[in-house]
């Protein structure tokens, strides 16, 4: 129940106040200026094979919750997450015991897991978990369906807990893939109040004749790895899409709370909102850009554990063959027409079916990923550095232009190669490191990219693409 | 569940619960008489084992069909329908109170009669369907059907007045679900918003075994019309004047009804119904069914190459989508088991106190049906296969639960069958780590430390 301030966003754009010209370490530096003792920020260290540097460890990419029994137990309270723009949004998410979190935990279980998940109800009003997608769910043994009351009305789509009751979920991970879980009691309100989270189902087939670190996300028919499905595990990365009406929460903040002024109504239902709903914050993870770039667990967000940044290498079929992975799931109430900026990429999967049946595929390379309510899709990416572009082999045509002429932009190197770097005009505090690209991926409601109006924030996070070994300059690593 | 029949307005009541049990009891034995057929697994086989039922059983009550106000059904080609564009209302419960929201459709009556959906079209395939559209309304109404090219409705770009009807015919050539409009009048737009569409399903004849399909290769034992309607009282209370930029529906309808007076959609254990869904509406709809999966067989009355399961598939204004739902009858799903249906962005209007509302509905669990008693006849929409064309169902439709005959011969106590994972000691012990599979040893990192 941590109050998080605005901590975070401001200390991303705090930097921007720094200033100066060395480039080097920038995002580093950049942060410690916002007086955090931060020693990695959104790139790792640990080296791996033929990449050169890391990619995907603790702080990017997917942060799953797992357990060796697939037992888990979580608590539904209530709790304030921090937006770029300094507000303070009340929420009410599924947690670890003890640990407000939003959104709910990523679950990660293994295909054929009997999964277990323990509800405790901390919050003032009953709720629940539905689980769109699996089959078979029991609540306290008992199938899990929607409760009819005594006087014959529908109160939940799932079996619900009393305020402090806990109810037990059980099921089989049957099938592989990228599931949402959210609350069936009240869902209009609840589900936009932040009770959602993610499931994980992991295959038990792996890849044969891959290289170290592949992983598959899916199976065929006849259970076997889909090859067109195998990724870097250490680049997979989920995005749970949302939106906010800040109004709401703000109402139902001040009846929980008991913070509301003298008549002002009491929120706790969706039949006691009277204003029309309006949403101003979109989300990746529980985020709004540029938090959606800050690396996971930030400490100034502590209520916000999943960043949404995707760090990528670009494809060599010798040294870097694998794909990243990403796991949309959609918990809006319209759909979101994702778009990721550079490559495009490879839809796979949707509602955790692989798209291909037999010798039929359904996959489809887009660029706009309509991720829509209760749905997920998964989709491969590969980033490939199509014009191979350098200094030395392939000139630009024409003098590149006097920076003092260009609007620059802080993820900006101040170069076009990869790899590259020039300074930047004065008082724009890069935030590059050593040439690196970084791509926008957003959705393109545009709209929605934007943090209560203003532009860039919302829905919108980056993808980091490091420079291979042979393109960087050694005055300027990657690895720090 | 004593009160479910009084949230489900209708079917609920219809079977009597020993009734049920009986039937119960019989579909065992005809499921164990025909396990030797059917894993023979060829098709033909599949009416030796169906006419071994005819006995003296009692035949089973058909389930009901698909609650909609106005169905025209036609046996056989030619057919003829007489639709009149004309006025009436839905009624929408909004907690005590009931909303009168005006609409217009397609009625098979004059006066004002229109209700939503306007009037189903059942046809044959391969039928000449002749429209007579006479129009009740003060204004020219044509008729529309999207799916055909303009060339193959014949009196295309006529339209009715109020004294002279207009004539169009059509040949219902391809199966499916498919919609019919208002249309090439300069009110088209707004009369569709007001209602003035419908389905047309164009339905193969059934094999001389009995098996329903909706395409090649789709069969299915019962279906269902799953049709979205909007309405918006303030553009409806001024349809040709209204801003229609600020167009912005209110109330969400399923057949007609918002939620809580939707009726409830019965699957019987054991078979394989098939949704079909038709948007008429201008806004995306999201069809999400909780607790099984969908199979999507047809978007735009277009089979699906390959047929793929779904939780929540969207279904654009104007679109057409079939997915089939499969219960299996192997103990897993209990009679009068629930599955919550429901547009998933939750536009539910607060319509019950509980916060439901709008375009949601269920699906329950029925008894397994058991064989009829007479042969059926070719058109019978409502009758119900017989165990082994189930079988045959599941196995061929692409990614369905697999279901089995042999599964039906266990006892359908859902409750019994409780894993105890709920009362076990087992300490979560959940973790925070990096997504290593467990499988995938490779590259796997220790945990890292819990969020701070």
């Amino acid at each position: 129940m941590t109050n998080a301030t605005n901590t975070g966003g401001t200390t991303m754009r705090h930097a921007s106040g720094a200033g100066g010209r060395a480039r080097r370490h920038r995002m580093k530096a950049a942060l410690l200026v916002g007086a955090l003792t931060l020693t990695t920020t959104v790139t790792a260290v640990v080296p791996l094979p033929g990449v050169g540097h890391a990619l995907g460890d603790e702080s990017e990419g997917i942060l799953c919750t797992s357990s060796s029994a697939a037992t888990f137990d979580v608590e539904a309270t209530g709790g304030w997450i921090s937006v770029p723009d300094g507000n303070a949004i009340y929420m009410w998410s599924y947690g670890l015991p003890g640990a407000f979190q939003f959104p709910g935990p990523v679950l990660c279980v293994n295909q054929g897991d009997a999964v277990t998940i323990r509800l405790t109800n901390r919050l003032v009003v009953p709720t629940s978990i539905e689980l769109p997608g699996f089959e078979n769910v029991k609540a306290n043994g008992l199938p899990s369906q929607p409760e009819i009351s005594p006087g014959g009305d529908l109160v939940s789509l799932a079996t619900s807990a009393a305020p402090g009751a806990t109810v037990t979920y059980t099921f089989t991970a049957d099938r592989p893939g990228t599931y949402g879980y959210r609350s069936g009691t009240d869902p209009q309100l609840q589900v936009q109040m932040g009770l959602f989270g993610s499931i994980v189902v992991r295959p038990t087939a792996t890849p044969t004749g891959a290289p170290a670190g592949a992983a598959c996300a899916y199976v065929t028919d006849v259970g076997a790895c889909d090859p067109s499905t195998v990724y870097d595990s250490h680049l997979e990365n989920i995005l749970m899409l949302s939106e906010v009406d800040p109004e709401l929460h703000n109402q139902v903040d001040g009846t929980v709370n008991n913070t509301r002024p003298v008549g002002a109504p009491s929120v706790l239902t969706w039949g006691d909102y009277k204003l029309p709903y309006a949403p101003h914050y979109y989300m990746i993870n529980g985020r709004s850009f540029p938090d959606t770039v800050a690396p996971n667990n930030a400490p100034w967000l502590p209520a916000q554990p999943y960043g949404g940044l995707a760090h990528v290498a670009p494809y060599d079929q010798a040294t870097n063959p694998l794909d990243a992975l990403i796991r949309y799931v959609g918990f809006g109430v319209t759909s979101y027409p994702f778009h990721p900026h550079s490559n495009h990429e490879n839809v796979i999967a949707t509602d955790a079916q692989l798209m291909k049946s037999g010798a039929g595929s359904g996959e489809e390379e887009k660029f706009a990923i309509m991720v829509n309510p209760g749905s997920t899709v998964d989709a491969t990416f590969r980033w490939t550095n199509v014009e191979q572009y350098s200094d030395a082999a392939n000139p630009l045509p024409a003098p590149y232009s006097n920076s003092l002429n260009l609007t620059e932009g802080d993820f900006w190197s101040g170069s076009p190669y990869l790899g590259s770097s020039a300074p930047l005009n004065a008082g724009i505090n890069g935030k590059t490191q050593c040439g690196e690209y970084y791509h926008v991926t957003h959705s393109h409601d545009l709209s929605q990219a934007t943090n209560y109006g203003a532009s860039f924030g919302g829905m919108l996070t980056l993808i980091r693409v490091e420079p291979p070994a042979n393109l960087q300059d050694p005055a300027h690593p990657c690895n720090f | 569940m004593n009160h479910t029949s009084n949230l489900l307005s209708g079917a609920g009541g219809r079977r009597a619960e020993p009734t049920q049990r009986r039937h119960m009891m019989d579909r065992r034995k005809l499921a164990a008489l025909a396990i030797g057929v059917v894993t023979a697994g060829s098709l033909a086989t599949v009416g030796v084992a169906s006419a071994a039922r005819h006995d003296a059983r009692p035949a089973l009550v058909p389930l009901p069909p698909a609650p909609l106000p106005s169905v025209y059904t036609c046996a056989a080609s030619p057919c003829a329908v007489t639709l009149h564009a004309t006025t009436g209302s839905v009624g929408v419960k909004k907690g005590a109170a009931t909303v009168t929201v005006p609409v217009w459709s397609f009625s098979l009556t004059g006066g004002a009669t229109a209700t939503l959906p306007g009037t189903v079209l059942d046809v044959p395939q391969g039928a000449t369907v002749t429209v007579t559209l006479i129009d009740d309304l003060a204004q020219d109404v044509g008729l529309s059907i999207p799916s055909l090219p303009a060339g193959d409705l014949t009196g295309f770009g006529k339209a009715a007045t109020a004294s002279t009807p207009a004539t169009y015919a059509f040949t219902a050539a391809a199966p499916g679900t498919f919609t019919y409009e208002a249309g090439n009048t300069t009110s088209a737009p707004r009369q569709v918003a007001m209602g003035l569409s419908g389905v047309i399903v164009v339905r193969p004849a059934v094999s001389t075994t009995g098996v329903k399909t909706a395409y090649a290769n789709v069969p299915f034992d019962n279906d269902a019309l799953v049709v979205l309607n909007d309405v918006d009282p303030a553009f409806a209370a001024a349809p040709l004047t209204y801003d229609f930029d600020t167009y912005q529906p209110a109330f969400h309808l399923i057949n007609g009804k918002a939620f809580p007076e939707t009726t409830a959609i019965d699957v019987p254990l054991g078979t394989t119904s098939l949704l079909r869904y038709a948007n008429l509406s201008v806004k995306d709809k999201t069809m999400g069914l909780v607790g099984r999966r969908q199979t999507v067989v047809a978007r735009n009355a277009e089979a699906s190459t390959i047929a793929l399961a779904a939780v929540s598939p969207l279904i654009g204004p104007g679109e057409t989508l079939d997915a089939t739902v499969s219960l299996p009858n192997d103990g897993t799903v209990a009679v009068g088991q629930l599955f919550a249906l429901y547009e998933q962005g939750r536009g539910f209007n607060a319509q019950t106190p509980a916060g439901f509302g709008g375009a949601l509905t269920l699906l329950r669990a029925a008894a397994a049906p058991i064989a009829p008693v007479a042969p059926l006849a070719p058109a019978a929409r409502t009758a119900l296969p017989d165990a082994a064309t189930t079988t045959t169902t599941a196995a061929s439709t692409k990614g369905a639960t697999t279901t089995t005959t042999t599964a039906a011969a266990t006892a359908t106590t859902v409750g019994a069958t409780t894993t105890t994972a709920g009362a076990t000691t087992t300490t979560a012990g959940a973790t925070t780590t990096r997504a290593a599979a467990a499988t995938t040893t490779v590259g796997a990192k220790p945990p890292a430390a819990p969020a701070p």
